[in-house]
């Protein structure tokens, strides 16, 4: 029997191809508006969740030090060290994203994965005092947070593409200049950890996109080092006793003291600027997303049920030949469910195709559409899929039980 | 066969209440051909439906070959249609987009007969119909006499003990609606009880008996 049933949709959509088509249109750009919707709404709040989870406290109580004009070496470890030793801090440290290895070992490991001939590996540096301040899990081995400053051996954690080459406890030497470094690899990363870029975050020009983290690859590095990097951006918590103002102040007379600018930005207080920033056009937005979203649920359910209703008198004559209504609703759900599945793969690959195109001109979002499009999208698509199917399906059926089967048979409106 | 007592058919709109059947008394007898007549909005429609088993009463009894079918829930009267009731329309009621073999394999598919035996039956239908020819043409290729007798082979192939006729030559000109009322005595001679509505004259004369509704009671 469901071979039969099958043979009488496909008659049944053959007869009305032309509506079938434009219905699946429909559709398609109805889908494809509300990914949009859903999309900018989640867009918003993405970033800020980054920024919230990549560090391990959370954004409690961390701050961000950026010296803004030119010092030397010593006069930063030097302030680095009073930092280190204020009352009320926790921990300081830095981290550099981005760094360029080139004509390494593993320069040369990450080109033969990758098939690129540039031989150089772009790396997280983070300064070992500060590897408790960020969030970075693992997939194999353990982030050692009590590193012994004087050990001349620096760690490794390395993407899961380098498995193949390396594995926990490796060593290997690094020739720079005049200095030769050893790495020891201590664990591989999980895949999408996404490390905060302070200097990034801290730029009033930046919003909250995807600049303000990079997310490590399987191809990706994170090394521990054990020596003051120089990086003129640094992480540091403070203690519950203490409040920011308290410590800002307390820093800024040190910086003032040994004639160092700095600025100084609570990450709560960042991104409440940036979010606050962007909400006042974003509550606006939001409101017209969920008009945008609501419209189009509606019309797209009309639409599927004014087109079931064009096809009554079809009903109507298998109702009078014996057909129940139950068969009729399990046909009409049947239809249905693959005219909307096959609309919400076109619309998905539509969506994600015109955010490539969009996103190409202005730097890409790749990573943050790609995460979004799988977390939020596919679901809220699936969701509205499967409410229009069984509205869609329902409405007709309610009104064919309460028709008499010669007035739809007839063709008279409902 | 079919016996109804005190049949009250309500209909209510806007809060107006209309009498479509007034304390009905009928009895059809198995193998009679009755033609039903009466001016529009007489009730010989909600009398068809009724026994159609399309519609309910408000009130009174529905008794068919000793079932009460005035009793039935929906689902127990959709198998008492498919059992025992066979439809014929005015304006043919065919699938346009299949063909006259398809349209007739309906309620075959319907009842589960396997596909053999469907075959057997309606080719045994379309000759009796003498429309043999004509099954894999599509309804808009035939005239309106055939596509009667498509529907007359469709109901037929059911093998239901009533056919109920709404207006069966109502679309036709009056030779082949003369036509079309031969072939239904000669359905009727086979020994199916048929019920016409109708509101001409021709068709009543085809029929032994006439029930005469006006207002929603029979005048016999």
């Amino acid at each position: 029997m469901v071979n039969i049933m099958l043979k009488m949709i496909i008659k049944s959509v053959k007869n009305r191809k032309r509506s079938f088509l434009l219905t699946m249109l429909v559709c398609i750009a109805s889908l494809t508006m509300a990914s949009f919707a859903v999309y900018i709404y989640e867009n918003a709040h993405f970033c800020q969740n980054v920024v919230e989870n990549g560090l391990t406290a959370g954004t409690k109580n961390t701050a961000i030090i950026s010296v803004r004009n030119d010092i030397s070496n010593e006069e930063y470890t030097e302030l680095y060290t009073k930092l280190l030793n204020e009352k009320g801090i926790l921990s300081v440290g830095e981290i550099e994203i981005n760094i360029g290895l080139e004509d390494s070992e593993l320069a040369k490991v990450q080109c033969s994965l990758t098939g690129s001939d540039e031989n150089m590996i772009n790396y997280v540096k983070i300064d070992s005092r500060a590897v408790g301040i960020y969030d970075i899990p693992l997939e194999k081995g353990i982030i050692e947070k009590d590193i012994n400053l004087s050990e001349n051996v620096h760690h490794v954690y390395l993407g899961s593409g380098f498995k193949k080459y390396y594995k926990t406890g490796d060593i290997m030497e690094e020739i720079y200049g005049e200095n030769t470094y050893r790495f020891e690899v201590k664990g591989f990363l999980k895949s999408g950890t996404k490390v905060i870029d302070p200097e990034t975050l801290l730029s009033t020009d930046s919003f909250l996109d995807d600049k303000c983290y990079k997310k490590l690859g399987e191809n990706d590095a994170v090394m521990v080092w054990n020596e003051t990097m120089y990086t003129n951006a640094m992480f540091f918590t403070w203690s519950n006793n203490v409040s920011f103002n308290q410590i800002k102040t307390q820093i800024n007379q040190i910086a003032d003291s040994m004639g160092i600018v700095t600025v100084i930005g609570s990450i709560d207080d960042i991104l409440n600027e940036k979010l606050e920033a962007g909400r006042k056009i974003n509550d606006f937005v939001n409101d017209i997303l969920w008009i945008v979203m609501i419209t189009t649920i509606i019309m797209l359910t009309c639409t599927q049920i004014s087109v079931v209703f064009t096809n009554m008198s079809e009903y109507g004559i298998l109702c009078a030949n014996g057909f129940s209504i139950l068969w009729i609703a399990a046909m009409l759900i049947v239809e249905n469910s693959v005219k909307i599945i096959i609309s919400g793969i076109c619309s998905s690959v539509l969506f994600y195709r015109l955010l490539d195109i969009l996103f190409a001109g202005v730097g890409s979002q790749s990573d943050v559409c790609r995460e979004i499009f799988i977390r939020n999208v596919i679901p809220a698509n699936c969701i509205i899929c499967i409410l229009i199917i069984l509205v869609s399906s329902a409405v007709p059926v309610l009104v064919l039980m309460d028709q008499k089967t010669s007035t739809l048979i007839g063709g008279n409106d409902t | 066969m079919i016996e109804i007592k005190e049949a009250v058919k309500v209909y209510s709109s806007d809060g107006v209440e209309c009498h479509a059947l007034n304390n009905v008394d009928l009895d059809i007898k198995q193998g009679e051909m009755v033609a039903v007549m009466g001016p529009s909005g007489s009730g010989k429609s909600t009398l068809l439906n009724i026994i159609g088993g399309m519609d309910k009463l408000s009130k009174g009894t529905y008794i068919y070959n000793d079932i009460n079918v005035s009793e039935m829930s929906n689902t127990r009267l959709h198998r008492f249609r498919k059992d025992n009731i066979s439809f014929i329309f005015q304006h043919f009621a065919m699938m346009n987009h299949y063909t006259v073999y398809e349209n007739v394999e309906i309620p075959l598919i319907a009842k589960h007969i396997p596909k053999k035996k469907r075959k057997e039956i309606i080719m045994e239908k379309l000759e009796l119909m003498k429309i043999s020819e004509q099954a894999k043409k599509y309804p808009v290729q035939l005239s309106g006499g055939q596509q009667q007798r498509c529907a007359i082979a469709r109901a037929l192939a059911s093998d239901n003990g009533l056919i109920l006729a709404d207006e069966p030559t109502g679309a036709l000109d009056k030779a082949t609606g003369t036509e079309i009322m031969k072939v239904l005595k000669e359905v009727n001679e086979m020994g199916k009880t048929i019920i016409i509505v109708t509101h001409d004259n021709n068709v009543s004369k085809f029929c032994e008996r006439i029930i005469c509704i006006e207002d929603g009671k029979i005048q016999e």
